[in-house]
Parts: C-alpha cells; structure tokens; sequence
C-alpha cells in the first residue's frame, strides 16, 4: 500500500531537529504535544502493533564465523575429502584451492529439539533449547565492509541507518537518562567498518550509536579530559542555563531551543547515569562467574555481555556488541586453531547473556542476536583455511519472540549454498523488527525525496519469515 | 638431466603433432574454462557470460559475441586471455602458454563442438513437469496459457516460464524471494480476486523449493535472445498533460503583484511575498536591529561572525545604503567563496579520498576551483557546463601547451569524479560495482541540478513523475563513454597530469637527460662504500654458525624473487639481524672516503635539484567510445533488456528534442555526450536548472526553500510556497546571466530578508509554520560554521586559502582528530572547508553537529539537538582549548571590563546588567572554587574566565542565526 504523498509539516520538521518523527513517531509527538515535559525525541513511542520484544542485543561477530564447524555438520565433506568441488564455488582471493575441506570438529545433538552443534560450542550446546538457529542465511557480496553494512543496513554499502538507528528512531527509548542506542567495542580497537556499523545515516544523529567503552572512560566527552573541580561543572551547566532561558525568552515558541536547554540537563544525568549502568562492581559473584569475567580468556567480552545487560535493565533500547578489534572470525589459513581460540573467548559470556536474562525473566522481552557478516567456503585457502562465502552463513537468535529449539533452512551436500527455506539479511531485519511491534515496510523516513524503509522491500523483496516467530500470528 | 627434459619436450611435440589439429569444446577448452572462469562466468553471470557450454560460450555476453569464429585476434574472449586481463590477476589463476594457444586454436578452427549436453535442462525439465506444472495448471493456466495469455505470461512449459512475461523474466534461478512468479503468489496478488483462492502454503513452499533449488543451466534465461524492443511499461511516451505538471514547464515571470503596504516594499521579492501575506490578513515583520541583521549577513555569506572592527565599520557608516554597501563588501570577500562552496560540495559529494579513503595529492583542485568560480562570480550555467563536460569543451589531448581555461576545465569534471567509486581493489571491481558508481552519479547529478528523484526509474517506471525507465538508461548512458563499465577505468588511473603531452614528454625527457650523470654518480658512491659494506655484513654474519655464513650471505646477495626456497628462508631469518645500515658505513669511512663521499652526494642532490615535476588532476574524460548500454530490467544487472542511447529526459526536452547530437563545438577525441547533455541543461527554457539553483540559494537564506524539497521537484515533492516568485526569481536570474552574486544581492536587500526573526502570537495562528514567510526563521549554525565561528572568536582563525587538506586521524578512543603529522598541526586552524573531508569518518566535532556522512550528496542538512552536542561543548578538547584561547585573548588586551571584552568577541555584542552581573559572580565563584582546588591564584582566574568564555560559545544565542 502506498501512503498518500505528504510533505512534512513544521512540526515535523521540528522532529529532524530531534524531537522525533515520521509517520509512525510523530503520531505520539502529536499526542504528548499537550504535556509540557519537553520532548529529546527519545520518549517511548509505541510500535505499530504490540511486539513481544522491547529490546535488542545485537552481538556482532563480524569476520565471517564458519558454519560447517560451528553451527551446520556436513558429513559429505569428509566423505570426500581431499576431491575438488563438482561446480566450483565463487571465490575472490588468492591461494585458494577448490578442494573440499572438512571440518576439524565433531558434532552431537543437544537439547531436547536434538540440534546439532560443534564441540567448539560447549555452552550454546547448553541452551539449544532457547536457540532459534537459521541455517540458510544468504547474502549479498563477499568482501567485509560490504557484507557487515548489508548485515545492518541491507545495502553492501555505507551511509544508510543501520537497524539499531531504526528501532530506537521509530520506539524511542525506555531511559531518559541514557542514549537509546549503546555500542559496547572492543577497547582494544574498533572492527573492519568501524563507526559506521553504528551510524545513523540520514536519520537524525540523535539515533546514532552511542559507544561505551568498557575500560577507562565510558562514554566520549563525558568528563573533560582534564578534571574540574566539583563545583565548577554544576556551575558552568547553571549560568548557561540561566543564560539560555533568557535568550528563549526573548524567542517564544521556538521548541528547538527548550530541546536544547534540556539536553545539557539530560547530558548531566547521563554523566552519572552511564557510570552506574556500566559498575559491574555491584554485581554477585556468581553472575561474574556465569559470564567469565574470572577468566582472562573470558573476561574481556564477558565484561561486555554483562555490561549489556545491565544496560537493557536500565532501559536502553538497542546495545551492540563487538567482539574484537579488526576481524576476529576470519580465518583464511589455521582455522582449526584459531576458531578454536575465538570460540573459547565469546562461547560462555555469549550464552551466560541468554541464562542471565531468562533467569530474571527478561529473555521474552529482550531479542538476543549472534551474527557474522557471511559465512566460509568448504574449499580449502592455504591449506587449512577457508575463504568467505555469501551463498550461506548461519546465525542464531534468542528470546524476543522468536521460536527457540529449532533449526530453520538448510544448505547443500557442502554448506557451501543455502538451499531450502532461504533466509536473506532483509528478510532477517523484517522478523527482527516484527518481534518489535514493528512493520519494516509502514517504518519510513523521508530522504532524498522518497520515503526511505529499513529494508526496502520492494526492491529486496523483504517479507516476515513466519516460521521463526513463536507466534506466527498477523 | 637436461636430456630427460628434452626427451618430454620431444615427446609433447610429438603429440601435438599427432593431435587433431582443431581442438573441440568438450574435450580441450571445458577442463581450461571449469578450472579457472566458472566462479564468475558460469550460470547467473552478471555480465551475462556462461562459459559452461558451447552455446552459451558462442553467445556470448550482454556486450555481445566474445568468440568471433575463424579470428582469435577479433575474439573479446581470446584478447582477455592472452593480455591476461582475464582471468582476473588478483585470483592467482594464471592460464598457461599452452592453454592460451589451445583457446586460440580453437577459435582459428571456428570454435567447434560437439553435440551440446543438455542434462540440466533434461532433468529441469522432467522435475517441472512432475511438480511444479500441475500446480500451474490448476491455478495458473487458465489465464496464463494458450491463445493471448495474460502479461504474455505462458506458463505452460519449463521454456515458456522461462521466457518471462512483457515485463521481463518471472523466474530467478536460485533466488525465489526475488522471483516475481513467487512475490505476486506470496503477495496475494495472483491469483487475483475472483479468479481463484490464494495459493496454499504448501503450494507456496513447493514453488519456492523449485525455484530456489533450480538450476537450469544454458536451458535458463540467458538462453533467451536479448530483447531489442521496449515493452510499454519501459517506454510509455509522454503525454501532453504530463507536460503541464508546474515544474516541467518553462518558468515564465508573471507580472509583480500590487501590495497594499507599499512601504514596506523593497524589491519585487517583497512584493511577491506581501501579496500572499495580505492575503491572509497578515504583513511582513518590522527590520532585525542593525547588530542582528550584520550578524546575519556575516554568517550566511562569508560563514564567519563580523570581527568588533568590522561591526565599528558598519556602525560609523551614517550614510545611506550602508547595509547595501556591507552586502557588496561581504559578496568582495574572499571568504564568501569559502563559505558557499560548502553548500556546493554538498551538493557535489565532495571528498578529499577516493576508492577505500585514499588520499591522493589533485583531488582537492576541485574544491578550490568551486571557491575561485564562485569568487569570480562565474555565471551558474558556465560553472555547471564546465563541471559536467570540462573536457569535451577544450582539446586538451592535442594541446601544445595547458592554458588555464585547459586546466580549468579539466580540473572542473571533479564534480563527476566525486561519487563513491569502491572499484580501487580487486574484490570490489566487479561489474555491480561499477555501475553503482554510474547509478549515484545519476542520483547526485539528478537530485542536485535537476532537482527531481528519478532513482525510481531505474527498476521500474516512475509511478509518480512521467520519467519512463528507458529515460532513467539514457540518462545513465550519457556518462558512460566515461565512467564505461565495460571497459573500467579504476579510481586510481583516473589522474590526468596537470601538463600536456608535449610538455610531459619534454620533462621526462628532461629527467631522463638527469638520469644518466645520476646513475654514474651513484655508482661511483656504491663502487666506495662496497668494500665497508662487506667488512660489516661479515663481521654480523660471525654470529651465525659458520656452516651458514656462505650461504646467507649469497642468499642475501640474490634478489628476493631470484631466490630459491631455502635463500628466502634465510633471508627471512637473518635478513634483519644483518642488515648493514647506511649509518653504520657512514661512521666507517676513512677521511678521504668520506669526503669523497660527501661530495658526490652534493653532486647528486644539485642534479636532482633541476629535476622537473608535474603535478595531477583528479579528472573525467571519455576513456573510449561508447560502450553499448542496455535497459536493466528490474534493475538487475544480470537481466539486460533493449539497448538504449544517450539521451534526456523526454519530459523536459521539447517535444522529440530528448535526442543526443553531438555539439559542434565538442573539441577533440570525444563523444561529446556530455556537453550535450550539459547544454541541454542550461539552455533558457530548460524548466528546472534554473529553478532549482535559485531555490537553494533561497533554502540557504531562510532556512527552507520556496520548494521544501530541494531535490525533488516532482509530484512527490513539496509544491511551492510562492509559484511566481519561484519563477520571477528564476527567470531574473537567466536574464542577468546567471549571476549568483547577483542574486544574493536581490534576497539579501528585500525586506523579507531583512526581517526580525521574533515570533508574534498573530503570524503563529495564521501560519505556524511561516511558509509565508512573516518573519525570518532562526537557523542553527552549520557545523563548519560552528567550528569557524569558535575560532573567529579566540583569535586563532587562520585564512590561507586553498591547497591540500588538512589531514585528519583516528584517535585510539574513536574520535577523528586533526593529525598530529607535519604539516597537518601547522593548518589546524584554517577554515573547516579545507579540514580532509571524508567519506565515512569525519572530524567528529562536525559528525557531532550533522555534518552529513557522503554517501552520495547533500542538498539539505538535518539538524538535530542531542545530548552528545550538549557533551562536546562541555568536554571537548576542542572547546576548552579555544575558551582558554579566548580567556587569553581577553586577558592581554587588560580591558577595562573583561565581560564586555568577551561578550564583543564572543557575541558581537555588548552585555546587559544583568548579564554583567550574574557573569561576573561566576567569575568570583569559579576562581574561588580553582583556588579550593589549589590551582595557582594567576592560573585560577585565567581558567574562571575561561569557564565564562566557553559557557558564551556555547548559548543557543552563539549556536544560531537570529
């Protein structure tokens, strides 16, 4: 259906001036219009039908995770070891050979649904019950920065809002004392594509990713990097303020400016707000233990996971996890050695998120999503590695609605092709944010004279994938 | 050992010689093509290229035939191959000699083959016919089948699905969700109402298993002949009411309306929007103060607050016109051309990178040729032409000598090259990639001079505008003898030198002439410090058992490719550990040695002191003829439909004048498309270039355009607020040649202009959202203003025009910093324009205030009010830097009020009582409060000034334009 043509009025375009906006947020802008809280364009706004999820945990495990030795057994490929690919597969690098390589690991089910996981996922095994893994995930072009921007935007490249940017602009936030949209990196450095895997593109920088580091500062500009005495701060906030009141006095009706003076406010309580959200210090023994933060091997990320959840508890709407700097799944040459190392890092604190939310209850309301960018190749590169590959990679959800204990799509005799039930990154950010309440093809933003979608379904053809949500329903 | 060697060679002649002299597909060019083309030219080829039988091979791409049978020369196939262009040399399959030779052979003897093997489409066939045709036949067929089927969509055979409907093919092999066949079922569009109940969900996942699982090999589409008639859903002809629409019409100036507060008018703007006003009962708003309107005036045209001498300047002007003389004075400034050209290159999607962020040193050229031109007041349609067809427009490739209208020109077409173009490494030079380039540039190109969205056209007809999706390809096609995505040029070859070939001929001759004394130099040098070199390297070598001392030091000596398996192993071992450093010999030489030394290299440096450079230009130009370019049905590369020509859009030509002739005054090896095209654009009736450029202008003054729309001006845009001013606006601005200058003149002395920004309890019930135009909108600085501004006020702003960027680097905390490289410290306060742009990441501070990430184009900001702004101007290093600047600044000019000094330079203005007061119980506080903190006496009053200082440049007074 395509809505009537409407251009945005001032109101509107007060909501690119970050009070909120578009079809779907404006309608509760218009109906808190008559309270005089001033507004940050971050207030919850309801979906565009009730959604089982309220937030999302998005831990992004870019550099490609190879599926056939973590998440889809491929007997054929030992079964034939050593032969060549009878079609040849699509490759892009050098030292690639088309010989089939099996995976090093072994397989068992697990759970009461049986899946079937490898024996580098000792902990996912755990859960496999909770677990909505899709095996039949395709994408759209085989180099990282390409494929990362389609995961989280469903275009190969950059400048377009990245999912987060869309949930938070569209439901605002359940904190007004945090961003709506926290991105927790690896302190180390920043991923391939780094800060654009967070941008908001066109939409308003309001609903950007805000990055909390999980070591030393949390969040940028929080302090100056030289203290100041205590009272200078709350001083410096108060004359400005006095100073701003004074200036939109002498411009009644211009809400823009209230926005402003409320967000030094806002800035102030974030100060202490972010600092509470992210002291783990509080924390039991027992959770640290859960998430590894006993370990040095488990502690850095752990100590992200738990910060994650801390931080949906507080009422963020979307957090974005990183696993390391550069590209910590991609392994062109000793696979066997360095997935291995990977896994041992991210296994635990990754599952320890998923018990620790459903044992206070907020697994229903919260969307936990494991993903890679593409998959690998069950050819061989140098030897013992292998290349990307676009044609099939898995990822699994958990909570939020999705259904748990099943295994959705398949791929062929290698894994090399998703084949049945496939699952494209825009049908992927459909049943994502269908869970949200939210329909990906009725979520617009008027850019460049058209009225933009998170998906653009109709040139991607993106549709809600049913059969992964608890309750197909409507 | 030799012989046995020889023994195989006779032994291969031999066979080649008994061998059949033609070889066959099947049995000599399949095992070549499977090893080393399938990963790209097999079925779903995007370029349409299947090499996995004869047939296909013989039909060759959308381009057309690759095997020119009897003529290997003629054969694309057979020169890809033997250039080695193909396979591509990033893969690291390299055909061997003989391998090339066999598919030359084979395309000598004409290409045979045997009888093709049709097993896909055999077992394709059997499996429709068992599953997926009776699911047709029941629910599908009774429209979709014999006689004139619907769409003229036979569904009836594996071949006739195949064949696809009018509109292109229904079936993508391997990819059901994007198989229109399946979308209309899922969709419930088909079977429509009436006709049949929605298909099953199993019926549904039967079809979606068959077309995802298909593989119908050389059976599948490509096997269809490419279609060379545009069905009418690609070409519908426009219809005389599709002319009529406001914007494709010519502008025509409608006469000035009368007003009835005659006073009130001071040019035919006023006149225009008073009418309107009057209308609704209301009138223009009484002038802004004088400190106000300057203040204005500064920002919006030189982007820059007034300095305090500048605003005595203007105040001691008692003459009359002394506002009109500012505006002259300001338009005279250098700085205006700073300040508009980054509105243009927004527009243009400038950045300082290419490819993957790659600096390279020309690139900026453009940008400083955007400044000039609009210093110079270059008149707007000159300044398009040039931008878009510099280089059709002057003959550079036969020029003795670059004059600067050569240079000029060619420096121009950096407008084109300012388009994301990721083809700089192998993985990403592919052919979508390559036309995502043409496809934004159509984007940037449309939007930002045509001010329409035809984005739309490219999979299907606009629904909207009359642009047919033919129009949008002959649009595309325009660049493509340039940006050709047959024959790719990559980012990094698209430099020009900045002379001619005549002249760069003579310098290298030049240097070539240089080389030789050079080289004997040299080697004189090498021949004296030789000896020193081998003492050391055998003294470094006695840490290593002696066993291998010979052999590293020969492994050493060899060149790294030379080097066999065991030489590169220890040259990698101990390669660092015994390399002989320059200095090392240097503390070696003998006296003699050394001064013999020292003077050749004094010798050496004066010769490469006459050693001649020249510099490069980032460039567009037409790398060959034409390429042939097709329609993408659905947009999809790999579904080409008809052939299109180089042309306009039909809708804003004269009725049967959207056809490319080449101009006549097209100089040079060149198709001339482009000049076409930009001529086609600044011709006087053109309907929209005119509007469009005067309509931005007009956003940039008030905030929002008289089209809200500033890059679409079709149906699905914003009608305007004042039709007629649009239009007398437009028209003025043709007939004074195209003068921008001009017409900031003409906005800037209108009393709309000149209005007060306040609101009024009448205006905001008649009209909250002044598109009416009671009052002036108050606007929110743009970021590189905010950033100009700052630094205007503590002093530090540094005006050096022009050059390279200043460079900018990633903090490990994430923030993009200038870098702490030489030269970048030295330029760190120069105007933002000349701050590295980039494509993806920023400086932050300006991310922070909406800079806009380049994606493609700009024609409008956002603004937003977040709470990281509020945090940047609290905590950034940037901020409490330039507030302590400021403090200084204040401090050693020891006014006799500090407060005023620093309302003057921060605000332009002077304090009220209140102001000084509460200002000046801050000061006491905050340096009582560093003095509590023991910071020294002298030090804590500096940073309680400092602490006001940075609280003024951070009001909302400070951060808008009243």
């Amino acid at each position: 259906m395509i809505s009537a043509p409407r251009f945005p009025s001032r109101r509107e375009l007060l909501g690119i001036s970050g009070l909120g906006f578009g079809t779907l947020a404006l309608e509760s802008l218009l109906q808190a219009e008559s309270s005089t809280q001033v507004r940050t364009g971050l207030q919850p706004r309801a979906g565009h039908f009730p959604g089982k999820a309220k937030a999302v945990i998005q831990m992004v495990q870019n550099g490609g995770p190879s599926q056939m030795d973590l998440f889809d057994p491929k007997p054929e490929l030992s079964k034939r070891a050593g032969q060549p690919h009878p079609d040849g597969v699509e490759i892009h690098q050098p030292n690639n050979q088309n010989i089939l390589l099996p995976s090093p690991f072994q397989f068992s089910r697990h759970g009461q649904c049986g899946m079937e996981l490898s024996e580098l996922l000792p902990h996912l095994s755990t859960i496999a019950d909770d677990v909505c893994l899709i095996r039949s995930m395709h994408t759209e072009h085989n180099n990282h920065p390409e494929s990362l921007h389609m995961l989280l935007t469903c275009k190969i490249f950059p400048g377009r809002p990245v999912i987060g940017s869309w949930i938070t602009y569209a439901l605002g936030s359940e904190s007004q004392n945090l961003p709506a949209y926290v991105v927790l990196r690896d302190p180390e450095g920043y991923s391939v594509g780094a800060r654009l895997l967070w941008s908001s593109g066109w939409l308003p920088a309001l609903y950007q990713g805000v990055e909390f580091s999980s070591a030393g500062t949390p969040v940028h500009h929080l302090k100056p990097s030289e203290p100041l005495p205590p009272t200078v701060q709350r001083r410096n906030l108060d004359l400005l303020a006095q100073f701003n009141k004074s200036h939109a006095g002498n411009h009644p009706g211009e809400s823009e400016l209230d926005a402003r003076i409320e967000n030094f406010e806002l800035a102030a309580r974030m100060q202490l707000a972010a600092t509470e959200a992210l002291d783990l210090s509080k924390e039991p023994e027992s959770v640290r233990r859960l998430y590894g933060l006993d370990d040095p091997i488990t502690a850095p990320y752990g100590t992200r996971c738990l910060m994650a959840r801390r931080l949906v508890e507080a009422g963020v709407r979307f957090v974005q996890i990183f696993v390391g700097k550069g590209q910590p799944w991609d392994h062109h040459a000793n696979l066997k050695q360095e997935l291995r190392q990977i896994c041992q890092k991210t296994d635990q604190p990754s599952v320890a998120l998923v018990k620790d939310l459903k044992s206070r209850g907020l697994l229903d309301s919260t969307v936990v999503m494991w993903a890679g960018e593409f998959g690998r190749l069950p050819t061989t590169q140098n030897a013992d590695g292998r290349d990307h590959n676009r044609n099939a990679f898995s990822l699994w959800f958990a909570g939020g609605g999705f259904k748990s204990g099943q295994v959705h799509g398949e791929t062929d005799d290698f894994g090399y092709k998703a084949t049945s039930n496939r699952v494209s990154v825009p049908n992927m950010q459909a049943t994502l944010l269908h869970t949200l309440g939210l329909d990906h093809a009725r979520l617009t933003f008027p850019h460049g004279g058209r009225e933009e979608t998170p998906t653009e379904a109709t040139i991607s053809g993106a549709a809600v994938v049913r059969e992964l949500l608890k309750s197909p329903g409507a | 050992m030799w012989s046995s060697r020889f023994l195989v060679f006779i032994a291969a002649c031999a066979t080649l010689a008994a061998a059949e002299p033609s070889p066959r597909f099947e049995r000599d060019i399949l095992p070549i093509f499977s090893a080393n083309c399938f990963n790209c030219h097999s079925a779903g080829s995007l370029v349409g290229l299947d090499l996995r039988t004869a047939e296909s091979t013989l039909r060759g791409s959308h381009q057309g035939p690759v095997v020119i049978k009897g003529s290997a020369e003629e054969s694309p196939l057979f020169k890809k191959v033997s250039s080695r262009a193909m396979p591509p040399p990033a893969f690291n399959l390299k055909l061997t000699d003989a391998q090339i030779e066999t598919i030359k052979n084979w395309i000598q003897a004409g290409a045979p083959y045997d009888v093709s093997t049709r097993e896909d489409l055999q077992r394709e066939t059997a499996r429709f016919d068992h599953s997926i045709k009776p699911l047709l036949e029941a629910r599908c067929v009774s429209c979709h089948g014999a006689g004139k089927p619907m769409a003229g969509l036979d569904l009836r055979t594996l071949a006739s699905v195949l064949q696809g409907s009018r509109n292109g093919p229904v079936v993508e092999e391997g990819a059901a969700d994007k198989s229109p066949l399946l979308r209309k079922t899922l969709s419930g569009s088909m079977p429509p109402k009436g006709a049949g109940l929605p298909l099953t969900d199993a019926e549904i996942h039967t079809l979606r298993q068959w077309i995802d699982s298909a593989r119908f090999g050389s059976g599948g589409a490509a096997q269809t002949a490419l279609r060379e008639k545009f069905s009418d859903a690609e070409a519908p002809e426009i219809q005389p009411k599709d002319r009529e629409f406001w914007a494709f019409r010519k502008p025509a100036a409608a006469p000035v309306p009368l007003v009835n507060n005659k006073p009130q008018v001071r040019n035919a703007i006023d006149s225009f929007v008073l009418a309107k006003l009057e209308a609704k009962g209301l009138t223009l708003s009484p002038a802004a103060p004088d400190l106000t309107l300057v203040r204005r005036a500064y920002l919006d045209l030189t982007g820059l607050p007034p300095t305090s001498e500048e605003l005595k300047r203007f105040l001691a002007d008692a003459q009359p016109r002394a506002y009109e003389r500012l505006i002259d004075r300001l338009l005279e400034s250098k700085q205006y051309g700073v300040r508009w050209a980054r509105h243009w290159l927004d527009s243009a999607g400038y950045t300082d990178t290419t490819g993957q962020e790659t600096i390279f040193d020309g690139i900026w050229r453009y940008r400083d040729y955007v400044v000039e031109s609009l210093n110079a007041d270059k008149p707007y349609d000159r300044f398009l032409v040039e931008q878009i067809a510099g280089d059709e427009m002057v003959d550079w490739r036969s020029a003795e000598k670059y004059d600067s209208q050569i240079l000029t020109s060619l420096i121009a077409t950096g407008y084109l090259r300012s388009t994301f173009d990721r083809t700089d490494a192998d993985i990403t030079n592919l052919p979508q990639e390559r036309y995502d380039v043409l496809i934004d540039l159509v984007d940037k190109v449309s939007s930002g001079v045509l001010g329409l969205t035809v984005g739309c056209a490219r999979c299907h007809t606009h629904k909207f505008d009359p642009i047919p999706q033919r129009d949008y390809y002959r649009f595309m096609t325009v660049f493509s003898s340039a940006y050709n995505p047959w024959q790719w040029t990559t980012p990094q070859q698209r430099f020009l030198p900045a002379v001619s070939k005549v002249e760069r001929e003579k310098i290298d001759r030049h240097n070539a002439e240089l080389d030789v004394p050079l080289a004997a130099l040299k080697e004189q040098i090498s021949r004296l410090r030789a000896p020193y070199e081998e003492r050391l390297l055998d003294a470094k070598l006695l840490k290593l058992p002696a066993d291998i001392r010979e052999e590293t030091k020969v492994a050493l000596r060899t060149a790294n490719d030379k080097r066999d398996s065991i030489q590169q192993f220890l040259a990698k071992k101990f390669g660092k550990a015994l390399e002989v450093k320059a200095a090392e010999i240097d503390a070696g030489l003998n006296e003699d040695d050394k001064k013999t030394s020292e003077r050749l290299q004094r010798e050496i440096e004066t010769l490469n002191g006459f050693r001649r450079s020249y510099e490069k230009i980032q460039a567009l130009w037409d790398t060959g003829p034409p390429p042939a370019m097709r329609l993408l049905q659905r947009g999809v590369l790999a579904s080409p439909g008809p052939k299109v020509e180089p042309g306009f859009l039909t809708v804003l030509s004269a009725p049967g004048k959207s056809e490319f002739v080449r101009p006549a005054d097209a100089k040079g090896q060149t198709s001339g498309q482009r000049l076409a095209f930009a001529r086609w654009l600044t011709n006087r009736d053109h309907p929209l270039t005119a509007r469009v450029i005067v309509n931005r202008v007009w956003q940039h003054h008030f905030g929002k355009g008289i089209v809200q729309t500033p890059d679409n001006f079709g149906h699905m845009g914003a009608a305007p607020t004042h039709p007629e001013l649009l239009d007398w606006l437009a028209v003025d601005f043709m007939e004074h040649g195209w003068s921008l200058k001009r017409l900031h003149k003409t906005i800037m002395t209108s009393a709309v202009y000149m209005q007060t920004s306040r609101q009024t309890p009448r205006g905001n019930s008649v009209d909250p959202d002044n598109n009416l135009l009671w009052r002036m909108n108050l606007q929110r600085l743009e970021s590189e203003t905010i950033r100009d501004a700052i630094l205007t006020a503590s002093g530090k702003l540094d005006l050096t025009m022009g050059g390279p960027a200043v460079l900018l680097k990633p903090r490990p905390d994430g923030l993009q910093v200038i870098s702490d490289k030489d030269p970048a410290p030295k330029g760190q306060w120069r105007r933002t324009l000349y701050i590295e742009a980039r494509r993806g990441y920023p400086l932050t501070f300006l991310e922070v205030f909406d800079s806009p990430l380049m994606q493609t184009s700009c024609n409008r900001r956002l603004n937003s009010a977040t709470p990281l702004q509020s945090l940047t101007l609290l905590n950034d290093d940037f901020m409490i830097g330039q507030a302590a600047s400021l403090a200084d600044r204040v401090m050693a000019a020891k006014p006799s009020s500090s407060i005023e000094l620093v309302y003057q330079l921060a605000l332009s203005r002077k304090p009220d009582d209140l102001e000084v007061k509460s200002s000046s119980r801050h000061l006491q506080d905050q340096t009582q409060a560093f003095l509590d903190a023991n910071v020294p006496p002298e030090k804590a009053s500096q940073r309680a000034l400092a602490s006001l200082c940075q609280i003024l440049l951070s009001t909302n007074e400070f951060l808008y334009r009243d």
